[in-house]
């Protein structure tokens, strides 16, 4: 694009400049050859004609040569790019805050600058919008902000991004340098291409005297009784003294000093790392976690805590553990005598029941890996789901997938598809599903829900919900149906088949509104009529679930429920005020039906209360016999070698199918019941560990003979230690390491004699502290090292990894550490990074800017304010221009001029007349007569005349012969045309007075030539008449 | 030119015909005035559960929201009050006594509270206290005053009975008790009072109008379980028309059905639905002097008037 010369520069620029030659070569002939054509327009209207001529050629030659105007935008948008991470120091934020309130102010309001703000940590966010107006900080920062990390390149990302498109931009960027995500260089480069220029202000720090505790580090893994290094790593800037404390967690996860530790030790530190060891007997096999802990003197100058403290674990292997949790407090106890006997610890657990309130008894559950940790295999005996939370139950299943742990589920009237267990991560982890293929003979459960509006908050979410969860629960070939009030008593859906029936069920689930039903007993005698129709239901069972206030069913109603065994279980939700009435009318009716009464008060319990009522029409799934039968050993499979002949027998068992897969084993089935005879025992491998299922009790009330057969301590042993979480190989040296926000997991391999194992696949998982878990494989980068690396592992926490390897000649195991990241990274930073600042506003032909202090130290916000110009416009502002095309207007404009031309040649004005018409008007407007025009009146009349003269001339030559009319003969108008343009304009032109041709029938005056000579043949033929008559006459008269 | 008349007229007819509402559940029901809206300003509605008129043709409407309010015959907000106490549910019945006082049971606190038109308490029945001895209430919902000045208030939770009070809130009697026999109620929702002190009490969850004399006597009883003519399904209000008609709001069926004092069934309005001349579980219902019928129509937080 080219400029034009000054001063037009600023306004219009030329898109193709080629074309303006035209204007020469196309403007002097014109003039020229206009100057003599144009000779008898007279002086005045020549050059005019001339002038207008060149403008119309001026102005197509403009258009093509594209002209445009420039349209300058003079408005500045400055962005305050502000720092929040937690690096940057307590005393500096608000200065920070009020310096842009202030700062800001600068802006010109007369050319409308616009300000606004963004403030970032890890992520960046808009605080203001570019607006015209002052950024207002004074109540400090909206946003929310994560502290813990710095991502200055994502900051100015964003500002970028967010500056409108047609004004000047600046940023003033004001931060430590220091930043541990993204890339500010590479962001500053895009600033520098877009022109946006960047002012920083660096926020300045050292902490000369900081103390970091960088880390507790452990061996991985230790014996017991063996004798562990604690080493503390502390970094020191300056020499300073202090105390150190070492603190364990006990079994509690309470934080207790560790032994031999039991007061702060005072060290001396020098400066850069200094390494403290403590010397820690193991003497339990447990999960260990040691925080060490520094103080620093009084007055020493260390001025962040939070960097004081770091975290490290380990795990001290002893005899095999075993955590078993089931549903009744000591029913497993011939099983854990048995396991002790054969040397393994035991930790019992009981599980908690569900009440109306929520969890009602029973021990806290695991609820994070580290907790399981110390377990080698985890056996769940005839516990139901509903003791376990969603998450409890994916880390369970993790436990065996990721960590290599063992999983057991032991039969029971509340295990396996009894216990709700179908559809959940621990069936996924189980060699068996808990559904049946086919079952024929067991008969089904049928299930009617009577869902009535609850006033509770939520009420109608929590009704789905529940509604969902009950449905999840059921198994497909059960029955279930929802009655609900929707302006009367109706069927959501009627009772139907689970397996072909769900996804309309959960469908219809999702519109459901349940409203305000009046009284029980209809909904009651719909679900009973529905159930009765349940040919095959051999357990049928209603949950309501109501405020109460309904009115009570009749004794009809109720006695036809219990004598067609149906149970009905009540819930009441958010009563009238706990009305005693309708906690009766709730209770009653579960009571009468041997149903469960529930009194809900918080909502929270309400999905498991509706999974464990949903289990209750599970229970065709046992199998019961009061004769006992033998199981059937069908071979001897690797956990149960050495078991010779049969096992004892059995009276229930609960009744499963092996999944379909290749590396499930099913070595124990039971004969009965014959149609489809189900595994007794079944285990595989699943992820890295493995699982087993025993359908069948341990001991209790289906097994009874087990426990004084000879063979059960022996049996149990032999398929828990199988089921456990191999035994690292200390051949294989695992080292996991963060460095900028990944993981890395490095594994140098050695076999027996020292010598590199090759070719291993070592895959694995790492546990992030929010139990996320993200796959790693490791790759060969030496012999016998093998190198990975996690992504994002950016949370300060507790990270697990486990990987499992295999290799040539049965070379596989399991091996698992971990690392913890005590604190964020901010936190390690000890003085801010000017340098990088004024890199990116050297990049960007931006200022660096510094605050003025007084001499005690303490910031000048006024001189500060005093040197910032952030709303300048110097050399290097960019100043956007917006482009408006004018060959439209040029067109137009060319097209409007040459009309003009024709019209300058082509009428001729009469001034004087002008003048005297102007003159009449105005004479008229005073009032006063008007003299009569007598020249013009004169002229035109003596024109009359002649023209008259000239008719009558024509006539009287055409009474006897018909002349053709001249065509130079003056019709009328063109004899008023004439007088328009003034008799002094010279003779008519022949041109001008040729009438134009005229459509025939069309025209109103001129007579027509052949209409004319027809009448003068008439005439004369009629003349001729008369004179031969006058003849005749003359000759007659005679006769 | 006879013709043209003759098809005018015929015409007329035809129109006519159909504008006259309530002919039957197949003509469609259309409402002269449909008003409400769904909210808690002054004037607005939200789940409005109880009506009446007073003499002037006043309506005082009543709502989940604990307020008296008061709204000129088209729905124009005149003014309005708070109950003294607030709950999740508001009252559940209003009716004026012969004083042109305004009759309120407070179901929710156990009592009925006697207001001026302008909403000063001027006299509470009952202690407030729930309970099922004489003189206190499970659930008071429904509240008539005859000739003499004596309370009659229907009430259900462990009882369902009418309770009888002297002008001063005395007891006096009960009558009623759980069930299905004649005389007994299930759920005695709403009552209403004719000229003569007959009580017509609309058992609910019986489906069943009974009318009682003010001893209590049983004098007559109709309905059964159904949407047919002369069925009903979960009469929740009854109120009597200037002409004795007595007029039934059917909350199950969605609908308001006209009967004679003596039970033959005459019409009934109103359809399940959320458009004009539809109703979504109504509670109550309104007779004007002039005759018309308004009906709160509950779920949709709205009130309509027709004629029947």
């Amino acid at each position: 694009m080219t400029s034009l010369l000054d001063p037009l520069t600023r306004n219009l620029t030329v898109g193709r400049p080629l074309w303006l030659l035209l204007l020469p070569a196309l403007v002097i002939p014109l003039v020229l050859f206009s100057f003599k054509s144009l000779a008898g327009l007279g002086k005045i209207r020549r050059i005019v004609a001339i002038l207008i001529r060149t403008s119309v050629v001026g102005a197509i030659v403009l258009a093509l040569a594209e002209v445009s105007t420039v349209r300058r935008n003079e408005k500045l948008t400055t962005m305050y790019v502000i720092d929040s991470s937690e690096s940057i120091p307590q005393e500096y934020r608000g200065t920070i805050l009020s310096f842009v309130s202030e700062d800001s102010k600068k802006r010109n309001k007369t050319k409308d600058d616009l300000t606004g703000a963004i403030v970032f940590g890890k992520a960046p966010s808009v605080e203001a919008p570019p607006a015209p107006t002052e950024v207002n900080l004074a109540l400090g920062i909206e946003s929310t902000v994560d502290g813990q990390y710095t991502d200055l390149g994502g900051a100015l990302k964003l500002a970028l991004a967010t500056f409108p498109e047609d004004t000047a931009r600046r940023i003033v960027l004001l931060a430590d340098g220091n930043e541990n995500r993204g890339n500010a260089m590479e962001q500053a480069l895009a600033a520098k291409e877009l022109g946006v220029q960047i002012d920083v202000l660096p926020i300045d720090y050292f902490y000369d005297k900081e103390v970091l505790v960088e880390k507790v580090s452990l061996p991985p893994d230790v014996k017991k009784g063996e004798t562990v290094n604690i080493n503390v790593v502390v970094r020191a800037s300056e020499p300073t003294k202090g105390t150190l404390q070492v603190f364990q967690k006990d079994s509690d996860n309470r934080s207790v000093p560790a032994p031999g530790n039991e007061k702060p030790v005072p060290i001396d530190l020098r400066r850069g790392v200094n390494v403290f060891t403590l010397k820690q007997l193991i003497t339990e096999p447990s999960f260990y976690t040691f925080t060490a802990e520094f103080v620093p003197e009084r007055g020493g100058g260390d001025r962040r805590a939070i960097n004081n403290v770091a975290t490290g674990f380990t795990h001290a292997r002893g005899t095999a553990q075993v955590l078993l949790i089931e549903g009744t407090k000591g029913e497993h106890a011939e099983l854990v005598r048995a396991l002790r006997e054969k040397k393994l610890e035991v930790k019992v657990l009981v599980a908690p029941g569900v009440g109306g309130g929520g969890n009602e008894g029973g021990d806290i559950l695991p609820d994070d890996i580290g907790q399981l940790q110390p377990f080698d295999t985890v056996i769940l005996g005839n516990v139901p789901k509903d003791s376990f939370t969603e998450s409890q139950q994916r880390l369970l299943e993790s436990n065996v997938h990721d960590m290599g742990a063992g999983l057991i589920m032991l039969g029971g009237e509340n295990s396996f598809g009894a216990g709700g267990w179908m559809n959940t991560p621990i069936e996924k982890a189980l060699p068996v599903d808990m559904q049946i293929k086919a079952l024929k003979v067991q008969g089904k459960g049928a299930l009617v829900q009577i869902m009535h509006a609850t006033e509770i908050p939520e009420g109608n979410y929590w009704m789905k919900v529940i509604a969902q969860e009950a449905i999840k629960t059921l198994s497909s070939y059960d029955y279930c149906g929802m009655v609900h009030w929707e302006g009367q008593e109706a069927w959501l859906f009627t009772i139907r088949p689970v397996g072909t029936g769900k996804s309309s069920m959960l469908r219809a689930i999702d519109r459901m509104t349940p409203g305000d039903m009046p009284a029980f007993d209809p909904t009651l005698q719909m679900a009973l009529s529905g159930l009765r129709k349940v040919q095959d239901a051999m357990t049928k069972h209603i949950i309501v679930i109501s405020d109460g206030d309904p009115a009570a069913p009749s004794p009809q109603v109720i006695n036809q429920l219990i004598a067609n065994k149906i149970t009905c279980t009540t819930v009441i939700v958010a009563a009238h005020g706990n009305d005693p009435g309708s906690i009766a009318t709730m209770r009653d009716i579960a009571m009468k039906t041997k149903g469960r009464f529930y009194q809900v008060t918080n909502p929270k319990a309400l999905p498991r209360i509706y999974q464990k009522e949903a289990r209750i029409i599970s229970r065709p799934l046992i199998f019961e016999r009061p004769q006992p039968w033998l199981p059937v050993v069908k071979y001897t499979s690797e956990p149960i070698t050495g078991l010779n002949g049969a096992v004892p027998p059995i009276s229930g068992i609960i009744q499963t199918s092996p999944k379909e897969s290749e590396l499930v084993e099913v070595p124990i089935t039971s004969p009965l019941p014959t149609e489809q005879p189900p595994p007794l025992l079944a285990h595989w491998t699943y992820g890295l560990g493995r699982s087993v299922a025993f359908t069948s009790d341990a001991g209790r009330k289906w097994s009874t003979a087990w426990p004084s057969w000879d063979g059960y301590a022996a049996f149990w042993s032999q398929v828990v230690r199988w089921s456990m979480r191999p035994v690292d190989n200390r051949d294989l040296s695992l080292n996991v390491r963060r460095e900028e926000g990944k993981i890395k997991v490095v594994v140098d391999a050695l076999d027996k004699n020292s010598q590199f194992l090759n070719f291993l696949q070592i895959q694995g998982y790492v546990i992030s502290p929010d139990l996320k878990q993200e796959r790693i494989d490791l790759v060969q980068t030496s012999p016998g090292r093998y190198e990975g690396t996690v992504e994002n592992a950016e949370a300060s926490g507790n990270y697990f990894v486990t990987l499992g390897y295999n290799g040539a000649d049965n070379v596989k195991g399991v091996v698992s550490t971990g690392v913890s990241v005590p604190y964020s990274d901010e936190y390690r930073e000890l003085r801010s990074n000017p340098g990088t600042l004024e890199t990116i506003a050297s990049l960007t032909n931006g200022e660096v800017l510094s605050w003025k202090r007084r001499q005690d130290g303490s910031i000048d916000m006024a001189r500060t304010l005093a040197e910032t110009k952030p709303f300048r416009r110097d050399k290097f502002t960019q100043i956007p221009q917006g482009l408006t095309p004018l060959w439209p207007l040029l067109l137009f404009f060319s097209a409007t001029m040459f009309l003009g031309d024709v019209a300058i040649r082509r009428v001729s004005p009469d001034f004087g007349r002008m003048r005297k018409l102007i003159k009449d008007q105005y004479e008229k407007l005073r009032g006063r007569e008007v003299a009569p025009d007598v020249e013009y009146m004169e002229k035109l009349k003596g024109r009359k005349a002649e023209v008259t003269d000239q008719i009558e001339r024509s006539r009287a030559a055409t009474r006897f012969e018909a002349p053709s009319p001249s065509p130079d003969a003056p019709t009328p108008a063109d004899v008023v045309a004439e007088l328009m343009q003034g008799g002094s304009a010279g003779g008519p032109r022949p041109a001008e007075r040729r009438p134009a041709p005229q459509a025939p029938g069309l025209a109103a005056g001129g007579p027509k030539p052949e209409a004319e000579s027809y009448t003068n043949r008439l005439l004369k033929a009629k003349n001729k008449v008369w004179e031969d008559r006058e003849k005749d006459g003359k000759g007659g008269g005679n006769a | 030119m006879m013709a043209h008349r003759r098809t005018s007229l015929a015409l007329f007819f035809v129109f006519a015909s159909a504008m006259v509402p309530g002919c039957g559940p197949d003509e469609g029901s259309r409402a002269d005035v449909v008003w409400g809206i769904h909210g808690r300003k002054p004037g607005w509605l939200v789940k409005p559960r109880a009506a009446v008129f007073d003499a002037s043709d006043h309506l005082y409407l009543v709502d989940l929201t604990d307020r008296v309010q008061v709204f000129d015959r088209d729905g124009q907000y005149v003014r309005g009050w708070r109950m003294p106490d607030f709950n999740v549910d508001g009252p559940s019945g209003v009716s004026f006594d012969r004083k042109g006082r305004l009759l309120v049971a407070d179901t929710h606190f156990y009592r009925v509270l006697v207001f001026s038109p302008e909403g000063e308490i001027l006299l509470q029945i009952g202690d407030g206290v729930q309970g099922t001895t004489p003189g206190r209430f499970g659930y008071p919902c429904d509240v008539v005053a005859d000739k003499s000045g004596n309370f009659y208030v229907a009430d259900y939770g462990e009882n369902d009975r009418v309770q009888v009070f002297s002008p001063e809130g005395k007891w006096l009697r009960q009558w009623g008790g759980h069930g299905y026999e004649p005389g007994q109620f299930v759920r005695p929702r709403a009552l209403a009072i004719d000229d003569a002190d007959r009580i017509y009490v609309a058992d609910s969850v019986a489906n069943r109008i009974q009318v009682f004399d003010t001893e209590g006597k049983l004098l007559k009883s109709w309905g059964t379980r159904g949407s047919g003519l002369g069925e009903m399904a979960y009469p929740y209000d009854v109120a009597i028309g200037p002409d004795g008609s007595v007029y039934v709001c059917e909350y199950g069926n969605h609908r308001v059905q006209k009967f004679r004092p003596d039970g033959t069934a005459l019409g009934v309005w109103g359809e399940s639905g959320r458009g004009p001349g539809q109703l979504y579980n109504p509670w109550a219902l309104a007779v004007d002097s002039k005759g018309e019928v308004s009906v709160v129509d509950s779920n949709n937080h709205r009130v309509q008037r027709f004629r029947l």
